[in-house]
């Protein structure tokens, strides 16, 4: 199986223009990003994929050594690159692979020419004066909640009590629609997510960079979007009307907006 | 909360009250997250006031923190792009801190140009379901766990029984189907008395060792099967169980019986023949002057002949010894039929040889081992003499492309229970020796494992009369 059907890439706009590569956060997959990519479609190639283990992936290809931490993801979105031969690669993250996006340009920064981090966090848990929005206890507490597996859909106690539902259908028939996650991957990269520790990467960055901060954000709050502008050499901040952690869906107007105004 | 739900008036269900006091709770926020109202009793739930919740919390003020990252990750996305979601598990905060557990259905309202005003969530209190479920997946781990213990068990050579206070059959691994003759699916979960035949020995021999305590094996007979086994059987407290462990020792005490056995009829086959050329001989020496020549030469033939029956003895003690220890091969030539019989004939003592009635074919060659056939034919003949008056047949003929020998007499026959276990080493068909023949109880053993090794069969023919046993070779 090669890389685009591994990651369920999806392509379009003009076959000859600048690639603008869209990598969507923990939690759902690349229907992020209907809102956002399509009006970018006539002026750049736009490349959706989802990552290992989301979406339409191919969830044999997870392995959960090599996705042990964001690296894994990031070596994926290289690999990405050098099957398609994307170059002078515009890369828009959002929540956490804005962090992929960062580890990626720091490993080949002659592959892209910006970057677009939505909600950014390099470490989302306080520390030594750091605020990443999170105590140790509530990220431990996240995991337990994740392990114990009665966070999120009511569905995944079924797997859980059961075993594997040997009826397909069962997964068929799930009111949500998208975004549907196999919940031990879900649980494996939230763990992941919510324990890395990604900001001695940011200094190793030499591209361009826009950082989008929304208000009101849980996740990423203010204070960790201005220490990625801080840390991150160059880069431009941009405080976004928009509430929570997801513009692209909430706000896609704005968002639109200030990406081509980088641009 | 009784009191909020008494209403004494003219029944009227005001669509106030019903939102108020229904027993979901309700909330509705804006897109930043402000909440603008929320029902009684979810505040009630939360041992919140309105004042303090409504305009001044935003949800995420309201969620244990993964649920806080899962509401932003999954559940805000998923509002945005189908408008609703259904069935999502969470944890809201309580006022002092505790947790929860609530089932969430929201619905996304946008006004008429398609912006996102507010967000209707309904909140199921699922305290119960939650419990339920942790039980669910304890009880299952615990499932497993044992499902793996018992895959353990499987691989164990000892068998394993575990007995519940009631008396009925938990668990056995395969060890102990093998041992106690049954299948776990037909005796789980049925006494242990109905199920196993002799159970209620065990039960009543073996000793339960306290947990922790060594218990001590004790060996009894087991089953109503036809064959008897002996079990050694352990039994330990296993808390709600007794776990009993098992080793078929059937083999184990078979082999001592043999050991006893053989030391007994060894000891007795030896000192009889040395008994009667002790005696002859201090006769000799004491009362020499007083023989003639007659008296003797008869004396001196005695000591010659239970010399000559102890080493034969010797011999077939050293032989089947021999044929235990190694693979004793016979030397397979061709010869003819008889010249197998002529030489069995001369063995025969002198007083016996006209009982003999023989019948050969001039010729007929067959292949094998001339002395050791020799031995084996001669061996019936002395036992057909031996247990018999009349005459005995010895007779050679071509049987379904062999060369089939018979030795045929007229006396007794063996019982029908014993002819199985005729050709066993030491079975002697008169153990008591009350008709006075001896015997090691070898003799046919001997002859069935050299026939075998000459590729030949050897059995026995039923007979109305008498014995008759045969011995089948391959022709040259």
């Amino acid at each position: 199986m090669g890389v685009t059907e591994r990651n369920n890439v999806t392509l379009a706009g003009p076959v000859r223009g600048q690639p603008m590569l869209f990598a969507h956060g923990f939690g759902c997959d690349q229907a992020m990003w209907r809102h956002v990519a399509p009006a970018f479609e006539d002026d750049y190639r736009i490349v959706l994929f989802d990552h290992v283990g989301a979406g339409k992936s191919d969830l044999a290809a997870y392995d959960r050594e090599k996705y042990s931490t964001l690296q894994g993801y990031a070596d994926d979105v290289l690999e990405l690159c050098r099957e398609l031969e994307l170059h002078d690669v515009i890369f828009v993250g959002h929540s956490v692979s804005a962090m992929i996006g960062v580890l990626a340009a720091a490993a080949e920064p002659g592959r892209f020419a910006k970057l677009v981090l939505i909600g950014p966090s390099p470490r989302y848990v306080d520390e030594d004066g750091y605020v990443g929005g999170f105590s140790n206890d509530d990220i431990q507490g996240v995991l337990e909640a994740l392990d114990d597996n009665y966070l999120g859909w009511s569905h995944t106690y079924a797997p859980a009590i059961m075993g594997r539902p040997d009826r397909p259908e069962l997964q068929e028939e799930l009111t949500n629609s998208f975004c549907r996650t196999d919940p031990a991957i879900a649980r494996h990269f939230a763990r992941v997510t919510f324990t890395s520790d990604n900001r001695a990467d940011l200094g190793r960055v030499r591209t361009p960079s826009l950082v989008l901060q929304c208000s009101h954000d849980v996740i990423a709050p203010d204070a960790v979007g201005r220490y990625v502008h801080e840390h991150l050499p160059g880069s431009v901040f941009v405080q976004l009307e928009a509430s929570g952690h997801c513009p692209n869906l909430s706000a896609p107007k704005e968002t639109v907006e200030a990406i081509r105004a980088f641009l | 909360m009784e009191g909020s739900r008494q209403d004494t008036g003219p029944l009227h269900e005001s669509a106030e009250d019903l939102y108020e006091n229904a027993p979901v709770g309700y909330l509705s926020f804006v897109p930043d997250g402000t909440i603008v109202r929320a029902n009684r009793t979810l505040l009630t739930w939360l041992s919140l006031e309105h004042d303090d919740v409504v305009g001044r919390l935003r949800l995420h003020d309201l969620l244990a923190p993964g649920s806080r990252i899962y509401h932003e990750t999954h559940v805000a996305p998923l509002l945005q792009m189908q408008d609703e979601v259904h069935e999502i598990a969470g944890e809201l905060l309580r006022g002092d801190g505790t947790r929860l557990p609530v089932l969430l259905n929201a619905v996304l309202v946008r006004d008429h140009s398609g912006e996102a005003r507010v967000v209707r969530a309904t909140f199921l209190d699922v305290s119960e379901r939650r419990r339920y479920e942790r039980e669910l997946l304890r009880a299952r781990a615990e499932a497993e766990a044992r499902a793996r213990a018992a895959l353990t068990l499987d691989h164990v050579a000892e068998g394993v029984l575990l007995v519940g206070e009631d008396g009925r059959i938990e668990l056995l691994n395969a060890a102990a189907e093998a041992v106690l003759g049954v299948a776990a699916a037909e005796v789980a979960g049925r006494s242990a008395a109905e199920a196993l035949p002799g159970w209620e020995l065990v039960t009543s021999r073996v000793a339960v060792a306290r947990r922790g305590a060594l218990p001590a094996p004790e060996v009894l007979p087991f089953g109503g099967r036809q064959e008897e086994r002996w079990l050694s059987v352990a039994a330990i407290d296993a808390g709600d169980a007794v776990a009993y462990t098992f080793r078929d020792v059937t083999a184990e005490r078979d082999l001592d019986r043999l050991r006893t056995e053989m030391v007994a009829i060894v000891s007795h086959e030896l000192r009889t023949p040395l008994t009667g050329a002790y005696g002859a001989a201090k006769t000799l020496l004491a009362r020499r002057a007083e023989l003639d020549d007659a008296q003797q030469t008869a004396l001196l033939e005695l000591v010659v002949d239970q010399a000559e029956r102890l080493a034969r003895i010797l011999d077939q003690i050293l032989l089947t010894s021999a044929l235990d220890t190694s693979n004793l091969d016979a030397r397979l030539l061709a010869f003819e039929a008889h010249e197998v019989v002529d030489a069995v004939l001369q063995g025969v003592a002198a007083g016996d040889r006209g009982r003999v009635i023989v019948s050969v074919p001039d010729r007929l060659a067959v292949q094998g081992d001339l002395d050791r056939l020799r031995q084996v034919i001669a061996n019936l003949v002395d036992n057909a003499l031996k247990y018999s008056d009349g005459p005995v047949r010895l007779t050679v003929a071509e049987h379904d492309l062999s060369a089939r020998f018979t030795v045929a007499d007229e006396g007794a026959g063996i019982p029908a229970a014993d002819r199985d276990r005729v050709f066993e080493k030491f079975f002697r068909l008169d153990p008591a020796q009350r008709r006075g023949i001896g015997g090691t109880g070898l003799g046919l053993y001997i002859a069935r494992e050299l026939v075998q090794r000459m590729g030949g069969r050897i059995g026995y023919l039923p007979r109305d009369r008498g014995t008759c046993f045969y011995v089948d070779l391959p022709p040259a």
